[in-house]
């Protein structure tokens, strides 16, 4: 493929940040999303799949599970709020 | 035991729960408030619910391991300055092993970890198999998974991810066992450890393997992806051992031939008879009679697939995909299979719908259409019985010959 | 710093094995159950396994564990087992290591039974104990339910398996909707909505698109954002207050209890089915829920009085009927007993097959 992982994950990342609050992506979400965005470069889920990981262990997304799993900008959530 | 020292105190009501001669859930966590305070505010809370009649947890969403989507359920106090201990009573599930078999050092090494990190109270299992650590706090998180690895443990599956695949006893201790399910359950749980801990399916994904149709984990109604032992050949019959049971007093008549669900065996007094081309595999015969009958011997498994609860769409039961599978090392068919439903639940899965219910939107033809599994009748208990059927193709006057 | 260890998978099974099984793995020849709570498996070498089975109450402390590991380390090579329904095997080659293993398990309180025609052990959820959703105490119930049924866990007192569990909600953690009798925790009324400052504590977007069926909406309360429940719309599944802490859906008044009957699982005789309710609602009554254990011990009665051997409960309705069932228990026949979801009018009994 013409773009790296990190690309990859850069994309993602900007596509959370910019819905935060609104909408939550699921993993497919952002895997289909960029699918389609780098459809000439031959994208595939698997690389979204390894763009995920870069993100989530770097911890600038972290999955959240509430009805489904998500993935989000690390936040405190209102549960552990008191 | 120690009871006698808190009933007068904090919880008269669950209290009540120590009598009566069935083991007492109250005594395993009075035990452990003790030298616990967290499980003693979570026992003063328990005591509140038991009062005002509703529970006082919270949904966590976001705590878990570095790197993992799954493996911890948050959990909170709605009174957290009543109950500080149990501020914070998240959930650790531990991928149990296949089988549910412990050494007795094993299972020594998991309680110091769990005394340990947290609670030291634990659910043997849970409703998925999972080993259930019961409680402990988000800074405990990290500390206890290092621990768990160094002992060889790993993080079972939460969220929409593949969970944590469970099996039956298999041909560990059952003869039925229709192939090696301790194996396929370990396999797939070790070749698929990506899909467990990084949820990325529209929802979860349950797997469930039992050795014959017995069905002991219960695959068929709690499993997305249930297999199931079967045989394609005739059940083997051993008339000697037959009569003796017949000597002993037993009546293959009442046990067999009159349980039959398609009347497939019978008893003339001195030997049985099978109609193994009309018998459905439904065990009764070999259930009453393990001595004499068993299971042929080309065997593998049926593979059924969308089991669920009742929410969103209403409870249903795996059925029918593959009507027999033979399971053999490395399980490539089985995994081909696996894959490429999960591809096309991708494709077309909305979030929070189970396969089973995809398949139920789209249509079974559909389905397996997209999957490339050619229809079989014994898909289906019967024929379509409406005629509003959506032909691929049909012919203009001028096309016909 | 250690390297930090990441998807290693469970451990290997094959070390937790007894040497016993081990030798024999897949060379089963037969089993029988010799007492209550006592198996034994032939191998075709000849080799006999025993196996002594009892009921936990699947909440076990760490002391509970190191006590089995004991009983593991003196009479079983130091190898023990769960079943899926919460009870735990200890396994010997040792015949005479049967009575003094079981004089030790039950000196310190642990039943041993949950074989052949006996009440199985009841699968279960967390309830109060551990669940933001449940509309009841499940461990509270089992012990209840089980105290009742303690006999009958301990003897082969029925015609059948009977296959027993306790979901504390309609999420059905718990093989509930495919068991011989279930109990099922029942929320009655939708969330109710705690306005004040819920916008600080739940992300309304995504809490509005947590329900299943698209009944909340969004409103404004003092310039706030906040949520609207259309109640019509509410199934009680509990996913907006797992979204957002601010709509409870638990409620002292109106949650309470469900009982079913009719399920099962294996394919033995007759297929697999779904459980049938009987009982649509019995209020929440702790700490022993009184009216729930009558009502499992009027079912039980009824099937160890009119079922045949074999037969679990769903085949012995299926040969007396509905009518009869409800007969005999005693159990009111009201609207709530009638289906009214998809496919409701499969239920409908279009035929005159009736009995008077």
């Amino acid at each position: 493929m013409a773009v790296d992982t990190q690309t990859i994950a850069d994309a993602m990342l900007a596509m959370v940040t910019e819905a935060a609050g609104v909408k939550r992506y699921k993993p497919g979400d952002l895997s289909k999303a960029m699918v389609a965005k780098f459809a000439d470069d031959g994208v595939s889920k698997d690389d979204c799949k390894d763009a995920i990981r870069v993100l989530v262990d770097s911890e600038k997304l972290v999955y959240t599970y509430f009805n489904g799993t998500w993935l989000e900008i690390p936040h405190q959530e209102g549960s552990a709020k008191g | 035991m120690s009871n006698q020292a808190h009933s007068s105190s904090e919880t008269p009501l669950l209290d009540e729960l120590l009598k009566g001669r069935w083991p007492s859930f109250v005594k395993e966590m009075k035990e452990m408030a003790d030298t616990k305070p967290m499980v003693r505010d979570v026992l003063r809370q328990l005591e509140k619910s038991y009062v005002d009649k509703k529970t006082h947890w919270k949904h966590g969403g976001i705590v878990g391991v570095k790197g993992y989507g799954g493996g911890i359920i948050g959990r909170y106090s709605d009174s957290p300055d009543e109950f500080p201990g149990a501020a914070h009573f998240h959930t650790v599930r531990v991928n149990q092993p296949a089988g549910w078999f412990y050494s007795s050092q094993a299972l020594r090494d998991l309680c110091d970890i769990f005394e340990k990190y947290g609670s030291g109270l634990t659910n043997m299992h849970g409703s998925t198999g999972d080993i259930i650590l019961l409680g402990t706090t988000t800074d405990e998180l990290e500390p206890i998974f290092s621990a768990l690895t160094e002992k060889g443990w790993d993080l079972g599956g939460s969220g929409s991810a593949l969970r944590t695949p469970s099996c039956c006893v298999g041909p560990a201790r059952c003869e039925w066992a229709m192939f090696d399910c301790l194996d396929l359950c370990h396999d797939i749980t070790h070749h698929y450890q990506d899909e467990i801990h990084r949820p990325a399916f529209p929802y979860k994904f349950k797997i469930k393997v039992s050795g014959c149709p017995n069905d002991c984990v219960s695959a068929i109604a709690r499993a997305d992806f249930s297999v199931i032992g079967t045989w394609k050949d005739h059940i083997q019959v051993n008339q000697a051992a037959m009569q003796e049971y017949v000597a002993k007093g037993r009546n293959p008549i009442k046990d067999a031939v009159l349980l039959c669900p398609t009347k497939a065996i019978d008893w003339d007094g001195k030997e049985i008879k099978i109609d193994n081309e009309n018998c459905v595999r439904c065990m009764q015969c070999i259930n009453a009679y393990p001595k004499a009958l068993k299971p042929g011997k080309e065997r593998g498994a049926t593979i059924l697939i969308g089991a669920k609860a009742p929410i969103v769409q209403g409870a249903l039961f795996s059925s029918v995909l593959v009507p027999f599978m033979e399971l053999e090392k490395p399980y490539d068919d089985l995994k081909e299979l696996l894959e490429k439903l999960w591809d096309v639940w991708d494709d077309h899965g909305e979030n929070k719908e189970r396969i089973g219910e995809l398949v139920e939107r789209m249509g079974k033809g559909e389905f397996l259409e997209r999957i490339g599994i050619k229809p079989d009748i014994q898909m289906v208990i019967h024929p379509r019985e409406n005629p509003y059927v959506f032909y691929d193709e049909y012919y203009e006057e001028v096309d016909e010959k | 710093m250690n390297v930090r260890k990441t998807d290693i998978g469970c451990p290997d099974y094959k070390q937790f094995l007894p040497p016993m099984i081990l030798k024999n793995y897949g060379q089963w020849d037969w089993h029988e159950v010799i007492k209550p709570g006592v198996f034994v498996h032939q191998a075709e070498s000849g080799d006999r396994l025993y196996t002594v089975r009892v009921g936990s109450p699947r909440l076990l402390n760490v002391k509970s564990l190191r006590f089995f590991t004991d009983v593991a380390d003196k009479y079983c090579d130091g190898f023990l087992r769960f079943t899926s329904r919460s009870n735990v095997e200890f396994m010997t080659p040792v015949f005479e290591n049967i009575d003094p293993m079981i004089a030790m398990l039950q000196s310190e309180g642990w039943p041993v039974g949950g074989t052949a025609n006996s009440a199985s052990n009841v699968i279960h959820t967390q309830g109060w104990v551990h669940c933001h959703t449940s509309a009841t105490d499940a461990s509270g119930l089992v012990k209840c339910v089980m105290d009742d049924l303690y006999d009958d866990f301990t003897n082969h007192s029925l015609p059948g398996r009977m296959k027993l569990a306790v979901a504390c909600c309609l999420n059905m953690c718990g093989a509930v909707h495919a068991s011989d009798i279930a109990i099922l925790g029942i929320h009655r009324r939708p969330p109710k909505v705690d306005p004040h400052n819920l916008a600080n504590y739940c992300e309304v977007p995504t809490t509005i698109a947590a329900c299943p069926t698209g009944a909340i909406r969004a409103d404004i309360l003092d310039g706030q954002k906040t949520l609207k429940i259309n109640e019509s719309q509410c199934m009680y599944c509990g996913a907006c207050y797992t979204a957002c802490p601010k709509l409870p859906i638990a409620d002292s008044v109106n949650d309470g209890l469900s009982i079913w009957v009719g399920g099962k699982c294996a394919n033995a005789r007759s297929t697999p089915r779904f459980t049938k309710m009987v009982v649509p609602f019995i209020p929440n009554n702790p700490p022993r829920w009184p009216e729930v254990v009558e009502a499992v011990r009027t079912i039980v009665d009824v099937y160890k009085a009119h079922g045949k051997p074999w037969e679990r409960l769903a085949d012995m309705i299926d040969r007396i009927g509905w009518a009869r069932f409800f007969k005999l228990t005693g159990f009111e026949f009201t609207k709530y007993h009638i289906d009214d979801y998809k496919l409701a009018t499969k239920s409908y009994n279009a035929s005159t097959h009736l009995r008077f």
